[in-house]
This record gives C-alpha cells, sequence and structure tokens, in this order.
C-alpha cells in the first residue's frame, strides 16, 4: 500500500525565481546522495478552485464558503479528473489545529517545519470526491461557473507541468514548480510561480507484495471495513528522506509546508481519494 | 453543446406500428433504453425578479456601480442508464448511487446533465434549439456530490423507450413511468428501485412521446464555404436536416415544436405570502 506525505515550499514574494533555484537545488542534491536514483516518466497537474457563492440572507452558521476542487493528477490517472467538494472547517477548529506559519525566521539557522495539519482535521464529515472523464474537465468547469454561476465562483487555477519523476529504493519522489494564474483559462502568459511541490511516496506496510503500477490500486475489494492503519513508520521514513533532500539548501525566508495522508480511511479505492485530499489540503492555499 | 428538437405524440395503439416503421427508416433494430432520472433544485431560493434593479446606488464618488444581471437559478438532473434486468436483481446487485472505482469496476452508468430554457422558436427555422451539456461521472457518490454543490433532491422518474439513429438525428420513442405511490416528500432518491412492473406510465392513457434531435457541439462554426448566401454553418444544415424528416414522416406523425416555456428549467420566483388579517367576528384557523 502506497503512503505519501507532501511538502510544498512557497515561493517568497520578493524573488519569484528562487523556486527554480529551490528546484534545481533538489533534483541535485537527489543525484548526488543516491546513485541509484532512476529518472521516470514526467508528470503534470492541473488545479482548479471554486468558491460557493454565499446568499446573503441565509443565516450567520452557513456562512463560510465551501471549495470546489477539479483536479487533474497525470501520475494518479491519465484518464480521469476528480472533483472534490472540501467543506470549510467551522471556526473553532480552525484556532484549534495549527497550521505551519509562513514567519520569516531569518534569525534561525536551519529552520525547522513544523508539524503540519494533516487532512484528518479538515472537517469531521469528509467531502465528496466524484470522478469525471478528462475530456469532460473542461466543459464540467465552464458549466459551473457559467449556469451555476450564481452558486460557485471561480478563485483560481494551478498548475504544474514537466514535473520530475525520481525512484529510488522504495521511495518515489515526485518534484515540480506549481505555477498559479488568476483567470479561467489555463494560459501561461499570466502564470506566476506559487512555489514548489515535493511528494514523496513510500510503501506503508508490507503485506500486500504487489505493488502494481500505480499502487493505488485496490487491493482487497471494496467492502473492507474502516481500519485505521499504522502511518506512522511511514510517516517518519517519508519525513527523514525530506530531512535528507533537503541537507545544504537554504530556503531563505520561507518554511516548506508539510501534509500526510489522512490515516484513517486508506483501504481499496479510497487509497485514491485520499491523495486527492491531500493535494487540495496544498492546493487550497490559504492566504 | 447544443440540442435542435422536434416532438410528436404517438398513442399507445400506435406504438407498434411505429417502431416498425421507424426501424426500416433508420434501417436498424430498436435499442430498448431505460433510464431513471433524478431531479435537483438549488437549494437557494431565487430572488425576485427586479430585485438587482432596485438595489440603490451608491454615495460614493467615482465609483462605478456594475449592474450584475439576475442570474439564474436551474433545475439539474442526475440520470442513470439501466436495463430491466437491474430491476429484478437482489438488492446487493442493484446499480446504486455510490459506483465503485477501480479496474473491474462496470462501466459508469450515472451522468449529470443540466439543459438550458429552449431559445424563442425562429419562424425559419422551425425547430427548438436549446443549451444543454452533460458530464459522465466515473466515481463517486453522485447524491452527496449533488447535495454538496448546492442543490437538493426533488423528485425521480422513469424514462422506458426504444433509441433510432437515422443520419445525424437522434430518435426516442419513449414515455415517462414513475410508481404510482402517493408523491410522498423524499429527500434523498431511493436506495432500492422498484421492481419493473410496478411503475406505471405517468399519463394515464399511455401516450408515447417521439423525440428527434440533433447534438450540435460548437453552434456557430460556419462551414468551408462562406459564399454561400443561405449560411452554410451547423446550425442551418441541422435545422434543415430535422425538417426533411419531418416532411418524410408527415402522415404518420406530427412532429411540431412545443411551447419552449414548457421545457423552461430554470426555477421560478414564489412570492411570500402575507398572512390575511382577520375580520373581526371570523374565527381564526
Amino acid at each position: 500500500m502506497k503512503y505519501s506525505g507532501l511538502y510544498f515550499i512557497p515561493a517568497p514574494t520578493n524573488a519569484p525565481e528562487a523556486s527554480t533555484t529551490v528546484l534545481n537545488a533538489l533534483i541535485n542534491n537527489i543525484e548526488s546522495k543516491f546513485d541509484d536514483a532512476a529518472r521516470q516518466n514526467p508528470w503534470g497537474l492541473v488545479h482548479r478552485l471554486l468558491r460557493s457563492v454565499v446568499s446573503p440572507s441565509a443565516p450567520p452558521s452557513q456562512q463560510t464558503p465551501n471549495l470546489q476542487h477539479v483536479l487533474q493528477l497525470s501520475y494518479l490517472s491519465t484518464s480521469r479528473t476528480y472533483c472534490y467538494i472540501h467543506p470549510s472547517p467551522p471556526t473553532t477548529q480552525v484556532a484549534a489545529s495549527v497550521q505551519v506559519k509562513n514567519e520569516p525566521t531569518s534569525q534561525a539557522p536551519t529552520p525547522l517545519p513544523q508539524p503540519a495539519q494533516s487532512s484528518t482535521t479538515a472537517g469531521a464529515e469528509k467531502g465528496t470526491i466524484i470522478s469525471i472523464p478528462v475530456a469532460q474537465s473542461d466543459a464540467h468547469m465552464a458549466l459551473l461557473v457559467n449556469q451555476l454561476s450564481s452558486l460557485w465562483a471561480f478563485r483560481h487555477a494551478m498548475s504544474l507541468q514537466n514535473g520530475i519523476t525520481y525512484n529510488i529504493g522504495q521511495f518515489i519522489i515526485n518534484l515540480g514548480e506549481l505555477k498559479a494564474s488568476r483567470q479561467g483559462t489555463t494560459s501561461m502568459s499570466n502564470a506566476s510561480t506559487a512555489g514548489v511541490a515535493v511528494c514523496i511516496s513510500t510503501v506503508a506496510d508490507s503485506e500486500e507484495d504487489q505493488l502494481d503500477d500505480s499502487g493505488y490500486a485496490s487491493l482487497n475489494g471494496d467492502a473492507d471495513a474502516e481500519v485505521e492503519v499504522d502511518v506512522s513508520a511511514s510517516q517518519t521514513a517519508v519525513r527523514s528522506l525530506w530531512d535528507a533532500l533537503k541537507t545544504g539548501i537554504e530556503f531563505g525566508k520561507t518554511e516548506p509546508r508539510e501534509y500526510f495522508m489522512a490515516p484513517e480511511v486508506l483501504k481499496g479505492e479510497k487509497q485514491r481519494e485520499a491523495v486527492v485530499r491531500m493535494w487540495c489540503e496544498l492546493l487550497r492555499m490559504r492566504g | 453543446m447544443h440540442e435542435l428538437l422536434l416532438y410528436g405524440q404517438v398513442p399507445e395503439s400506435r406504438h407498434e406500428q411505429l417502431l416498425k416503421i421507424l426501424a426500416g427508416v433508420a434501417a436498424m433494430q430498436p435499442r430498448h433504453v431505460v433510464e431513471r432520472h433524478l431531479v435537483y433544485k438549488p437549494q437557494r431560493e431565487p430572488e425576485e425578479p427586479g430585485a438587482h434593479l432596485r438595489r440603490g446606488g451608491t454615495q460614493n464618488v467615482g465609483v462605478k456601480f456594475k449592474q450584475v444581471g439576475q442570474k439564474d437559478l436551474y433545475f439539474t438532473q442526475l440520470v442513470q442508464r439501466l436495463s430491466v434486468e437491474d430491476f429484478n436483481k437482489s438488492e446487493t446487485n442493484q446499480p446504486g448511487l455510490v459506483i465503485a472505482d477501480g479496474e473491474s469496476a462496470p462501466e459508469s452508468k450515472w451522468t449529470f446533465e443540466f439543459q438550458d430554457v429552449p431559445q424563442p422558436v425562429n419562424e425559419n427555422h422551425g425547430v427548438l434549439d436549446r443549451m444543454t451539456h452533460s458530464t459522465e461521472v466515473l466515481s463517486g457518490n453522485v447524491h452527496e456530490y449533488m447535495a454538496q454543490i448546492g442543490n437538493q433532491f426533488v423528485s425521480e422518474y422513469y424514462q422506458d423507450g426504444h433509441l433510432f439513429v437515422h443520419d445525424n438525428i437522434v430518435l426516442l420513442l419513449h414515455r415517462v413511468l414513475a410508481e404510482p405511490a402517493p408523491a410522498t416528500t423524499q429527500s434523498t432518491p431511493k436506495e432500492r428501485l422498484p421492481s419493473f412492473d410496478s411503475l406505471k406510465p405517468l399519463d394515464s392513457q399511455g401516450t408515447y412521446v417521439l423525440e428527434a434531435k440533433i447534438r450540435l457541439h460548437d453552434r456557430d462554426r460556419k462551414g468551408a464555404n462562406e459564399k454561400d448566401a443561405k449560411g452554410t454553418d451547423v446550425m442551418s444544415k441541422g435545422v434543415e436536416e430535422l425538417r426533411r424528416f419531418k416532411n418524410q414522416m408527415k402522415g404518420c406523425v406530427d412532429l411540431t415544436t412545443p411551447d419552449r416555456l414548457l421545457l423552461d428549467t430554470r426555477v421560478k420566483y414564489k412570492p411570500k405570502t402575507l398572512a390575511q388579517p382577520a375580520r373581526p367576528g371570523q374565527v381564526v384557523r
């Protein structure tokens, strides 16, 4: 069973080309430290975010808008686009779950990544995910924005192209530069770099030795009970690899943010959904 | 995507005869199609028409007040393709609301459909033109997705018909079936399909409807020959083909354009009625 962790290094606003430097430094680190690093096929992602329009006459409890993500991740599936409705967490919970703060830590020589909010705390009821064919995703997006415009408004679009994949032993590392654009189209002329995203995947428990290409295919069939899988070992492995990767790289004022997959539901086809939720947590880009 | 439509009515007694005629015209055997339609409407109520005009401007100098047009709220549908055997399967085998993911899962059958109100009928054309959109759903719980998008479930019905394809026209000879039980207010679609025999036609006389439809992917695209005065764009080609079909079926089925407001999918504004003040001496119920 594959387990993934995601790291995101936001681009500093005053130096947009810093992300490319960081990305190249990470690649150099990988190639120099690990002799058996093998480069695989490139990957990409296209993401669009919509925000629900709150009617002014709604009661105050319903005033926080929901988010809808339309995400296409090429290494997960080449034929599907996922639509995920992200319930906004209630205000009390936001204060309790600390998301990594983007404070400048210029005085600290080695900035430590703080434990980030994992997607388990993103609302007690998990948002729904459906998948639609990739060919229809643009049309579906246009429908949501135009016809259902009184319900959903476009927020921003992100894409990652020419991402790089490395295979190191039991780990698979996907890295790339995320570009953002405010318009509805995915034209790159107005794109600015949002940062570098690094996704590290590893095998969680070794009961199932069959690992096919995607790694996320359903294992035991569909009706398995939702068992709490112990992922702490995988999380530690991912963290230690990340520490090894980032040694010697100066991130400057921005700190990397960490996101992990929710450990509760990791059986069968829910694994794909957990990956989508993890990415969407990052791509929410609060603030 | 746009659709050009013509409708005709067929009494039940002539259904068999028409099936044979259409099979001859289209040169294919009829394909039996059973669909389950779930109707959803937005949870939010529409605003009073004209309310956006009454909202005043601002006192700020130099600020342009943009008049935002009234946005409509539409009914949308989830359509599931079924076969008659699906109705008789045991509960666990019935295709349900949650579509399984994975390579071994059966082919997706749910589609999210949206239809706009048809355009006013152009007398030269004589066909109904409406914008439509459909998205196949490959996995996930479709009802929950609709609910979280901001819709609420209204009702469900079934459509039983036969499909033919004749050149570019899709012909559907169908009628609407519903469960005969009194319409209870359901808030979620039924988990279990009722048995097929228990469904009765919505129209007690069992009349069938023949729908002739041409789908235009890109309505305004012009053909290669720009010199043709009549316009060789896809739209006029479609209209021409439908009219030819209508003439071909003259005497057999009368294909016309119904009133476009009968196919209006917008949510109507319901004004809140004030309570009547009681007159003295009258008992207030």
